[in-house]
């Protein structure tokens, strides 16, 4: 038998599927990054390491298998989420950024990458690759080009953009 | 006012369900024995929730599932997908269903 309790949890429960939907079409998956050899004052400073990056869904967290390279590219465009950036500006960014120059440095050893503009293409091919295993693993049925979005300009230039949120996590 | 589909094995335990979904949204209601769901695809496309009775879990319900899955796929996760039952189905069977990206709702 049908209790008002039970039809008013069906209803609340409608109500949270159309706003968990709502919420992924506007603003996108939601991405933890976490970065160690983190030191006390101040977060994402440099000599810290982008350590991994995980899909979060419901109480999921599912690793991007993605290379260092991938992971600094990934980071970059997270951190400028906002802007659509091309490839030349992706790279002039990571190369004159503090945060990649001394990447790893605090553990010890210096984890830096050097990425040229032509490959910007192939992280970006490579990112979407693991971003579509991560979707499909948590059955969130979104396409990868939707999340990491190429927008044409009136030129030949194609911009890259991020569209999810993004938190950062530091260990020590 | 947001589109809904109900699609029920016409059992009336549903009629209740189907009294309150109506005051929130513009319902409709299918039986989805009537082998009807492949008719029904246009209707799944176009609402924004669609909500399925799995209570029984046999291969017209996955089929059920299954279209508006692709649904789902193909128009960037709409409609948004709540599963009911009157039926307790443990949590394996929820925790399947959640994974789905489906929301899961008891009747009883």
């Amino acid at each position: 038998m049908l209790t008002d309790n039970n039809i008013a949890n069906v209803i609340a429960q409608a109500e949270l599927a159309l706003l968990e939907i709502r919420e992924l079409a506007n603003n996108g998956p939601r991405f933890r990054i976490v970065h160690r050899f983190h030191r006390v004052g101040a977060d994402c400073l440099p000599g810290e390491e982008v350590l991994a990056i995980f899909l979060l869904d419901k109480a999921q967290e599912i690793p991007l298998l993605l290379s260092l390279s991938s992971r600094l590219v990934f980071n970059y465009l997270a951190e400028w989420r906002w802007v659509p950036q091309g490839a030349t500006q992706i790279v002039t960014g990571i190369h004159v950024s503090p945060f990649y120059v001394r990447h790893g440095l605090n553990g010890g050893k210096l984890r830096r990458r050097k990425i040229s503009r032509y490959c910007v293409k192939e992280y970006i091919k490579r990112i979407r690759r693991a971003l579509g295993i991560a979707l499909a693993s948590a059955n969130l049925l979104i396409d990868p080009t939707r999340v990491l979005t190429s927008e044409s300009t009136t030129g030949n230039e194609v911009l890259y953009r991020l569209r999810a949120k993004v938190e950062w996590v530091h260990l020590d | 006012m947001r589109r809904a589909i109900f699609l029920n094995r016409g059992e009336i335990w549903t009629t209740n369900i189907e009294r309150a979904l109506s005051k929130h949204f513009a319902l409709v209601t299918h039986n989805y024995r009537n082998n009807l769901i492949q008719q029904v695809i246009d209707e799944i496309r176009a609402a924004d929730l669609a909500i399925v009775d799995v209570s029984i879990d046999d291969q017209q319900m996955r089929e059920v599932l299954e279209v508006i899955r692709r649904a789902k796929m193909q128009q960037h996760l709409k409609p948004a997908l709540l599963c009911i039952s009157r039926v307790n189905r443990g949590p394996h069977f929820q925790y399947q269903i959640e994974r789905m990206g489906a929301r899961f709702a008891y009747g009883q």
